[in-house]
Parts: C-alpha cells; structure tokens; sequence
C-alpha cells in the first residue's frame, strides 16, 4: 500500500462522498492489485496485463471525468480550505484524467512493441508484470502530486512517481545505455529531491505547519520574511522544476530519454510533464499572498519566468544537431516545458489579485498546451517507434524517404511535427497562439519575443526531419504498420488538425472550463479570509475592488477572456517599482 | 425534424458521402464510389425540401402580418428585426474562435427564404449532376475513368462547401465556404491535371479568382472594423436602423467603400467584367463541373452574396449603379463573342456570363427578387445545356467543335429534344422558364432611373437567340457529318438522359413559381410576381423599402396586378426578339450558309475582335501577367541571393550554440553536475539578491 494512503486512513475518516471523489486513485491501486492477483492466477501473460493494465487506465480515466464534468460542489471535505492530507477537487481530477488517457495510449503503444517481434532483450516480455506495477505506481505517483497541498505529502508524492520512473527507465537491464540512463535519472533525482526537502524543511520551521494553504493564509495577514519565503519556496519548487526537465535541472532529460526504451521514454516525456505543471499550479493556488509580499512573489515570478525563457531557448538549441530522434525529442520536449513554464511564470504574477479574474488567460493557456501537447507529442513519438519497430534504428537516418516507404506515417509524422512547430492548421499553432496571447496580455513582452524567437529556430530542426522523410530517399524498404499503429496515428492526426481548425473554440472553451474549476478551488479560500484582512487597508474584495487602496477602480468580475487591463497595468507597474 | 437539425444535416451528408468516398472509395468501392455522393446529395435534398415546407408554413401563417410590416415599413420599431419577423433563423452551432473581449466569431447557420431557395437550386442540380456524371465518368464500355472517386469526393465537397456558404449566417463563414467552393472549383477544373491546359486553367482561375477575394476579404474586414460584428442579421440591421434614423455615424462613403469591396469577390466569383477571363478556360474540366459549378451554382455565390447584402448594397446608390452597369457590361460583351466561337462549351460558358451579367443587372436597379428568380431558372435550363453539350461530346469521343459535325438530331433525339427546349428558355421563348426572369429584370431596368440598362439588356436578349440557335442549328440540324474516329453518333445511357430530361422539365416549368394567373396579363394569363417574389419579399423588404432603390415603387408591394398591363408591351417586344434571332440563326445557318462568312468577311475587325475574346486575355498578359513575372523573378533573385544569405547567417549562430550545447552534452555526470550547481547558485544568489 502506498504510504500516502496510510496516512490519509489514519486521519481522515472517509465519508462515501468523499469516497467517491478520490474514486480515481482507488482505480490504479485496484489495478495494481488486479495485476499481481492475475499474475498468482494465470502466470506471467502479457496479454492479461497488457489488459487488465489498459482496463485499469480506462476505469480511472473515466472516474475523472466524472469528476471533472460533475458540478463544483461534490468534493466535500477535501477541499485544500479544510487543510486536508489529501485534495480530491475537479483540478486534480483533470490532470488524473490526463495521466490515465496517457497511460491508455502508452499500453497501446507498449501493446505494437511487444508485437513487432523484438528479441527479448529489448521487449521482456516475461517481465509485464513488473512493467506495469512500475508504470502504475509512477502514474499514482504523479495523480497525487496534483492531489495534496500537503509538503509532506507532496514529497511522498513526488518520490512515489519519481522510484518507479528511475526503475522503468533501467527496465531493459542488459542494455548498456538504459542501465546508464537509470543511474544518471536516479542520481538527479536524488540531489534535486534533496533540495525540494531542504525547502519544505524550512517552510515548516519557520510556520510550524506542512499544510501550504495555512502556510499561505499566515502570509496573507502577516506578510513573509521576504529572504526566507524566497530561498525556500525556490528550492521547494527545485523537485519540481526536475520533474518538468526545467534548465538547469534538465540534463538527465536526454540521456534517459535515449536509454529508456520507446514508449517509456514517451510516458516520461508527457505525463511526468503534465503532473509537474499541476503541482506548480496547485502551489500557486494556495499561496496567494500577492497582496502580502508582492516583491517575494515578483522576485520567484521572474526567476521562473527566466527559467522558462532558458528551458525553452536551451531545448532548442540543443535539438539543433541531433541525430538521435528520441534525443531530439527530448529536447523538443525540453522546449515545450519551457513554453508552458513561462506561462505558469504569468500565473505566479497575477497571484492572489482579484484581477485575475475566474479564468485567466495564462491559466487556461497551460491546459490548453499540456492536452494538445499530450496528443501531438504522442503522435510523434508513435511514428519514430514504429520506424524503429520495423528498422531497428531510431536515428533520424531511419526516417529518410519515409513518404515513398510509408505514406500515411509520413504524413501522419508532418503534421504532429507541424504541430509542434505551431504552424496552423495545426492544434499545437492554437494551443501556441492562445499562450502567446496570455503572455501578451500580461504585458510581459520579452517572454513574448523569447517565445516566438524559439519558435523559430524549433521549426529549422522539425523541418529537418520533414526534409529527411518527404527529399532524402535512400532506398529504404518499405515499412508495414501495424493496424493499431494506424489507427492510434490517425485518431492522434485527426485530433490535432480538429483543434487547429473546427475545434479552436472547443479547445479554448474546454480549457477554460477547467481554469474555472481551479479557481472554484482557490476563491472561497480567499473568501473565508476577507473578513480579517479586510482590516488592512490594501484588501482584498470579492466585489472586484482593486487591492491597492490608491487605485480603487472597480473592475467588472469578466469571465472572459479579457480581464480587466487596467488593472493589469497597476500590477506590471507594482513590478517595475518592486525590481 | 427541427429546422436546426435538418439545417446541420444539410451540408454534412455530402460532406460524409464525400468523407466516405475519399476515405474508402480507392480501395473499397471503385467505381461505385459514386453511391455515397449520391446518397448524401439526395439526402440533402429532402432535407432541404422539409426545410422549405417548414418555412413556408411560417410564411404563410404570418403572411398577413408580414405584408403588413413591409407595407408600413416607416413605422418598425428600430430595435425589432428588420422585415424578417419569424422567417429567419440563425442557429449558433458552436462557437469558433475567440475574437478579443469575451467575443466569439461563431459557426453561425442562417435559415431564411434567401437561403432555402439557394439550398433548393444547389441541390437539385447538384443530385442531377452526379447523376449525369455516374454515365459522364466512364468510358463507351462502362468502365470508370481514372480517378472516378476522387471525382465524386469532390463533387461531394463541393456540395457540402456550397451549402456552407449559402448556410452561413456571419460573414466569415460566407468566406469560408467562398474559399472552399473556389477550391473545389480549382481541384475540378484541374481534375485531368496531366493536361497542361487543363492544369493552366486551374491555375488561371485560382488567381483570378484571387483578384476578387482579396477585395471581398477586405470589404469584410471593414464590415468587422466599422460594425464590430460579422454576423448577418446584427449588421443589417444596423445598416437598416442607421438609415432610418438618419444616422451620419455610418456615412455614405463607407458604406460604399464595403459594397463595392464585396462586389469586388462578386465580380471574381461570378466572372463579370474585368475578371471574367478565368470562366471560358474553366471549361477544360469535366463537363458536369461545367454545368455544376460553372453555370448553375458556383458563379452564381457573387449574385447570392448581393442579394444577401440587399441592405447594405441599397444603401450606397453609386455601389447599385456600378453593379448594374458592370452587369449591363458583361451581358452585352459576352453575348458577342458568343456569336463566333466554336467551340460548344465555350460558347455556352460566353452564355453564362452573359446571364449572370443580367442577373446582377437586376441586382443594380434594385430588383433582388428577379435577379435570384433568374439565378434560380437559369440554373435548370443552363445545367441541362452543359450536360446536353456534354452528352455530344461523350458520343464525339470528346470532339466539341460545331464546324465538326451536324445534323445530330436523329442519332442522338433525346439530347436534341433537352437542347433545344432549353436552348428556347435561354432565348427566352415565351412561356419558357428564363422569359419570365428575364422579362422582369428588363423591366425593371427600364422603369428605373437608368432606362438605358433595360435597352442593352433587350439587345442582348436578341443576340442571346440568335448564338443559343446558331449553336443549336450548327450541330443539330443539317446533314449528318461525325468528326473523324467516331463512326456512329449514339444516344447516352439512362443515367445521362434521366437527368437531362428532368433538367429539360425544369426549364419549361420552373418558371411558372414565379408568375401568378389574373387577367389581362400576358396571353390574358400570366402576371408577373408570383410566389416566389413572395417568399422571398422579407428577405428584401428591407433593401427595397428604401426610397433610393428605384425598384421601391414596385418592391413596396408585391401583390399581383400592381405591375399593371403597361408591362405587357415589353413582354410581347422580347418574344418577338427572341424569335426574330432563333428566325436568323435558322436563315443563316441552314438557309444560306454563306451569310456568316460574308458578314465576318465584310466586318473584318469587329469580328476579329468578337472571335479573339476583345484581345483581353492578350491585354492581360502583356499588361500584369509580364510584369508580375518580371517582378517575380527580381523577388525570386533577391529570395535567393539576399534573404537567403542572411538567413545562413541567422541560422549559423544557433547552429553555433547548438553545437556547443551539444559538446556539454556529452553524458558525463560530472559535467551535468556542474551544470546544474552553477545554475542553481546563480538562481539562488538572484533570488536572494532580489527577495
């Protein structure tokens, strides 16, 4: 049993709401269990984990979205307002959402591999069971991540997903190159998630608590010790800024992307993104204390917003050269980290004003980016492995001529590589452009230019791999895709021109339903505080009242897409006048 | 079935035949492929059919009230819905993309009388059409042509685009589907693309058609910058209300300034004057593209898109005078040169220009209803031409030039009898579908301020007899000649007649919506104005209810009689010249055949002029396709030499950075390591600087 859970059972007494609300982590224990039961029962099948695996996914996946689509009131007691071990909201349900599709689609990728007739060095067939107890475990990990405001539990959280990833990454143990790449995943891990403690250590030293919506409310009426808020939530934030591959803790992205085999290296490169992003985004919604410390907040703001503009720049510089695919890849996937950082870097900023509004923008740029990314990312890497299933080879060599070898991968394989770019009609130039637009409209215009600059450059080697498929034939044979391989290609081509064409208003709306949800979450939590800080002068007013006292222009509560530039332009000043 | 839903089933059922057929047909169903497409048109047809009932329910229910609100025009309450009342729907299918504050540009559909008439031609002669082709796209031993179902998937997406845009209920879906039929127009036209005359014709239409929708994207650029919104009704009626209040806020210029920028994608899509030039080269697509797109439906978006923007175009007299007079223009101009050509399909492509001059001539003295009533016949009797000329051309072995072959009525009756009838409505023999859209149009044009519109639309109206029977006469009549390589003349198969002969019933018929019975009238029979003005009068109350339109005095009102019998000597002046021109042709081209060549011989350059198209194609080339190259060239040199350079020198120093990048990369722990300490000390020393 996972200690998260212990705890949780020893403090919480569970009413059946509440039950059903974190119905979505019972799904992957379930399926842990399942597993190993099937294993004692029918021996070690493949196919039976393959499928109890893949039923497991798809039950969880649709507990969520229960969740996800049900009315904002069903989560009971574990709201982070009650400061409970465990927060089971609509926000952590999306992401959990997000892990399990993933998770669906990898064991369909996992499924073609064992299929394509690798040796057993390189597919182990005989050991699915422990595979699938290590994807399991890491995707329970990376569900409670987005699950608890808890520090104690976020470390657990961020260990549980972080073990098993180290383990799975060695999974193909006689290959030199994993076992490498395992080592070097563990010893990153191991120094970053020192830091991230060292953090949480001092946060709790000096506020006696581990719960960081108390923390946060403490702030809020007694301002924060500037220094120390600074270097503890920054260190704090170290574990997870390794989770997304920031820069500079990115360097055990490549190399384990390349050691890891396919479709691991395609869980990591999405999921452990994604539970990363709603980690941040959780310590965001707790902490609002802009009010109470804005130069504390400013300071960790630009030092994100910096990390973001290095992360992305540094990704793609990177990519420039490489000829490995899953090592371009991962740059790739480094980069895109850092678009999606630099929006969470607008988040940080606007934290904890009234003017954010209900769904900012940036907010819902990060959902929007992190579900196309899910798709267009998975796209891509199923095409380079299915070339390697047929070739043996990932380098991008293997890809040449591939529009006369494989038409339809070729094409599939343009446009996830277009997307990427963010070249319309592409989801990923929409998921890009309503980014843009956040940064836009938070008036910070070098991460504008710094993105689009990237964007750029990230095109040169993109392109390169279209040049190398569609202009540089070398007489490869042909390749047979397999037919689950193409219907998973196409439903992942067709999802990502839908939302780059008839579906951008779908995509925007979708995510700014579940910006909404996350805030449902944070608003009341502030509300349950208004009464006494409405003491202080600068306060903060559920009315839409500008929390400067000077400036008290009233601000309409818009729902849009727009939030009140006004106000914003009091915000980016404070800025300037804290730098 | 709700309105709603039959108006989303509408476009996507050729859209899933067409789907299907591009999905599976290569593969799975060959040359059957045409199945689906006919399925999903025909299905699309009924829907429209229901829609019609639906809304003609409504109409007639609140007949009384609306005749009511277009009589006391004055007295409407600006905030109501201009003239519409119940009649028109707008469904907001979803919302599209976000514009700016809280804004949705949304994928709007619009049900009106407007559209559904629209909707009724499309698809009518779109199911005809597919039908045609199932016999068209095959060879004399049944067997498909190459690329049979990419044909039908296009066809399909043609219909599906042409719903789009006669659907649309905001100006950027109208774009939409006004791209997406200019597409579609592009791949058929280009559909034997290994003809390189066929491929130039693609390619000359696309650029042309360019021309206009540059302007036309612009003129809904300013509709956005000036009203804040695309969507129809909310436009309108700020037109309308503007113009009633009196209101300066919406001058007179702009409002010119937008019709005129609209008119500009009507004159590129609907080929008039200057930028017709891309219609007669379209023509080496297959003939029921021809007939389809470039006679019945597609050129006629620029006629729909003025009588859409009824309101917007009454509102600027100057935009109306243009409009008409270009129509004027282009129907005179091309009746010419449809007097020398040869070729039939040419000469039929000179046609359709000339009538979709006539339309917009219509368009231009403010007579909305007759222009779509003549839209809406010359449809039928325009498609079954094409298709008729089709027909002769399946059975020359694709020979099409009349100096070729005669006397075609015995081995092929069916195509003759559909050719002829069709060939008499579009001279305009009374009783026959386009005398009575005609005739009104004329009419109009002479009862309004500028008479001299209606006198070029009469000589046209001669000239258009005289080249529709001379091509009748030429290769129908006479003695029996077949081209070389074809040994005997034979009729079609039933799955191109069929369609010709409903075509043809069409032709004789479909006029008779559009006149109502009383007395004193034509013959003693026939007036004007009938139930199809009176569907379509809320959709143009608005436009003509203002005084400027000349067509008011007639438009207030459209109960029968009001066009009074003073009409009726034009009526019976048409019929004459219909039939003195058909008279000629026969005296010329079976009585004494060498009239024609005296007369070219005797006029020497006008009938050079005529043969050679007025040299415009010449003149184009010389005075923008030359340069423009030139130009090109100079840019491609500078592309190559100038930004090509710079951007190796852009790209050298990520390059450079990436190499370097990569040197650190070298899987070493220690490096990494050392990397990520001086990272996180620089970081932290900044935060503990800034904190």
């Amino acid at each position: 049993m996972p200690t998260g859970l212990l705890i949780l059972a020893d403090m919480w007494m569970p009413s059946a709401d509440d039950l059903a609300a974190i119905g979505p982590l019972w799904g992957f224990v379930g399926t842990l269990v399942a597993i190993l039961v099937a294993a004692l029962a029918v021996g070690r099948n493949w196919r039976v984990t393959g499928m109890l695996a893949a039923l497991g996914a798809a039950v969880t996946g649709w507990m969520a979205l229960r969740t996800v689509m049900s009315p904002p009131t069903n989560w009971a007691g574990l709201s982070p307002n009650n400061s409970p071990m465990f927060v089971a909201d609509q926000f952590s349900a999306f992401f959990v959402l997000l892990v399990s599709v993933f998770m669906l689609l990898v064991i369909g990728m996992w499924w073609m591999g064992q299929n394509a007739g690798l040796p057993e060095r390189l597919s182990r067939k005989g050991d699915s069971v422990e595979f699938f107890i290590l994807l399991i475990g890491s995707a329970f990990g990376m569900s409670m991540m987005v699950s608890t405001t808890n520090l104690l539990m976020i470390v657990l959280a961020v260990e549980m997903a972080s073990l098993p990833s180290y383990a799975i990454t060695a999974f193909r143990k006689q290959h030199a190159k994993a076992a490498e790449a395992g080592l070097k995943y563990v010893l990153f891990g191991a120094v970053t998630s020192a830091i991230m403690i060292y953090g949480a250590s001092l946060l709790y030293g000096h506020y006696h608590t581990l719960d960081l919506a108390e923390i946060g409310r403490t702030i809020r009426i007694e301002g924060a010790p500037t220094l120390l808020m600074g270097v503890s939530l920054f260190a704090f934030m170290v574990g997870v800024a390794f989770k997304v591959s920031a820069v500079p803790f990115h360097f055990w992205c490549p190399d384990v992307f390349e050691g890891a085999a396919i479709e691991v290296t395609t869980w990591l490169s999405v999921a452990s993104k994604a539970a990363g992003l709603g980690l941040m985004l959780r310590i965001i919604s707790v902490l609002t204390f802009k009010i109470a410390s804005p130069e504390t907040l400013n300071t960790l703001a630009t030092a994100i917003a910096v990390m973001a503009a290095l992360t992305c720049t540094v990704g793609n510089l990177s990519a420039f050269r490489q000829t490995n695919m899953k090592r371009l890849l991962a740059f790739s996937s480094i980069a895109h980290a850092g678009y999606m950082l630099m929006a969470v870097a607008i988040v940080w900023m606007n934290n904890g004003s009234p003017t954010e509004g209900v769904a900012h923008p940036a907010f819902s740029a990060i959902v929007g980016y992190i579900s196309v990314y899910l798709v267009m990312n998975l796209g891509a890497f199923l095409v380079v492995a299915m070339v390697y299933w047929a070739t043996g080879s990932e380098s991008i060599d293997a890809m040449n001529g591939l529009m006369r070898r494989s038409p339809l991968l070729a094409v599939m394989m343009v446009v996830f590589l277009f997307s990427l770019v963010g070249l319309p009609p592409m989801g990923g130039f929409m998921a890009k452009l309503y980014l843009l637009y956040a940064l836009w409209d938070a008036t910070w215009y070098s991460l504008v230019i710094v993105a689009v600059f990237n964007t750029l450059i990230s095109l040169y080697y993109y392109a390169r791999v279209a040049r190398a498929m569609v202009f540089s034939d070398d007489g490869q044979p042909a390749i047979r895709v397999p037919m689950v391989g193409q219907a998973l290609a196409t439903v992942c081509a067709l999802v990502v021109l839908y939302t780059g064409t008839v579906g951008a208003g779908t995509l925007k709306a979708f995510s700014d339903d579940r910006a909404k949800d996350l805030y449902a979450v944070v608003k009341p939590g502030i509300a349950v505080h208004t009464a006494a800080e409405s003491a202080r002068p600068d306060s903060v007013n559920e009315n839409g009242t500008l929390w400067n006292g000077q400036n008290s222009t009233t601000v309409p509560n818009n729902d849009g897409w727009h939030i009140g530039l006004a106000a914003r332009k009091v915000d980016s000043d404070r800025n300037k006048n804290g730098e | 079935m709700e309105l709603k839903t039959l108006a989303i089933l509408i476009p996507l059922l050729p859209l899933a035949g067409s789907a299907l057929v591009g999905a599976i047909g290569l593969r799975g169903l060959k040359d059957r492929s045409h199945w689906l497409v006919l399925a999903g048109v025909t299905a699309a047809l009924f829907c429209a059919v229901s829609l019609f009932y639906q809304v003609n329910t409504e109409l007639n229910r609140g007949g009384s009230e609306t005749a009511a609100a277009i009589g006391a025009h004055a007295q409407i309450d600006p905030s109501q819905q201009v003239g519409y009342g119940k009649l028109a729907e707008s469904f907001t299918i979803y919302e599209w993309i976000p514009a700016g504050a809280a804004d949705w540009l949304n994928v709007t559909f619009r049900v009106d009388p407007l559209t559904i008439v629209m909707l009724l031609t499309v698809l009518s002669v779109s199911t005809m059409v597919v039908m045609y082709s199932v016999g068209y796209m095959r060879d004399h031993h049944g067997h498909a042509e190459l690329g049979y179902e990419r044909f039908f998937a296009f066809l399909g997406l043609f219909v599906f685009s042409m719903c789009m845009l006669v659907l649309a209920g905001n100006f950027l879906l109208l774009y939409l589907g006004w791209e997406l039929v200019g597409l579609c127009s592009y791949l058929l036209i280009g559909f034997y693309y290994q003809k390189p005359s066929a491929a130039a014709a693609a390619k000359k239409a696309f650029l042309v058609n360019r021309i206009g929708d540059f302007g036309f994207g612009l003129g809904i650029l300013l509709i956005y910058l000036t009203f804040n919104t695309l969507d129809y009704q909310e436009v309108f009626n700020m037109v309308a209300n503007s113009k009633m209040a009196g209101d300066l806020a919406l001058s007179t210029e702009r409002i010119t300034t937008i019709a005129l920028l609209l008119f500009c994608g009507a004159m590129g899509k609907s080929a008039q004057l200057p930028l017709h030039v891309w219609l007669p080269d379209a023509m080496e697509g297959p003939t029921p593209v021809s007939a389809l797109i470039h006679a019945a439906t597609m050129v006629t978006a620029g006629v729909y898109m003025v009588a859409r923007c009824s309101v917007i175009f009454a509102a600027s007299p100057i935009a109306m005078w243009i409009v008409g007079a270009i129509g004027a223009a282009t129907a005179l101009f091309a009746a010419t040169i449809a007097l020398t050509q040869f070729d039939m399909k040419r000469i039929l492509a000179y046609s359709t220009l000339s009538q979709l001059g006539y339309m917009f001539l219509g368009l231009g003295v403010g007579a909305f209803d007759s222009a779509m009533f003549h839209l809406y016949t010359h449809a039928f009797f325009k498609a079954c031409l094409f298709l008729g000329a089709g027909s002769v051309m399946h059975a020359m072995a694709g020979e099409i030039d009349i100096r070729r072959f005669s006397g075609l009525r015995k081995a092929m009756p069916i195509t003759y009898f559909t050719f002829l009838i069709s060939g008499l409505a579009l001279a305009g023999v009374p009783l026959l579908s386009a005398f009575w859209s005609k005739d009104e149009i004329i009419h109009a044009a002479l009862a309004s301020s500028t008479p001299w519109l209606g006198w070029i639309g009469l000589v046209t109206a001669f000239l258009t007899a005289f080249y529709t029977f001379r091509m009748i006469f030429m290769a129908f009549h006479n003695e029996e000649r077949l081209p070389r390589g074809v040994e005997h003349a034979h009729e079609s198969g039933v799955w191109m007649s069929a369609p010709l002969v409903l075509l043809a019933i069409g032709a004789v018929f479909a006029g008779y919506v559009g006149v109502t019975t009383g007395h004193g009238g034509f013959l003693g029979m026939f007036e004007p104005h009938g139930a199809f003005h009176h569907f379509l009068a809320p959709n143009f109350s608005d436009a003509k209810g203002h005084e400027m339109t000349v067509a008011a005095a007639q438009g207030v009102a459209h109960g029968a009689g009001e066009h009074g019998s003073e009409s009726h000597w034009l009526m019976w002046l048409s019929s004459g010249l219909a039939f003195y021109g058909i008279f000629n042709a026969w005296y010329f081209y079976t009585r004494r055949p060498g009239i024609p060549l005296a007369i070219a011989l005797a006029s020497g350059s006008v009938y050079k002029l005529f043969y050679h198209k007025y040299y415009v194609d010449e003149l184009y080339d010389l005075v923008f396709v030359r340069p423009l190259r030139r130009l090109g060239d100079m840019c491609y040199a500078c592309d190559r030499f100038v930004i090509n350079g710079i951007l190796w020198i852009i790209a050298a120093i990520p390059r450079a950075i990436g190499f370097l990048l990569r040197g650190w990369q070298q899987g070493a722990m220690q490096g990494y390591a050392l990397g990520m300490v001086v990272g996180l000390v620089v970081i932290m020393w900044w935060v503990l600087a800034n904190a």
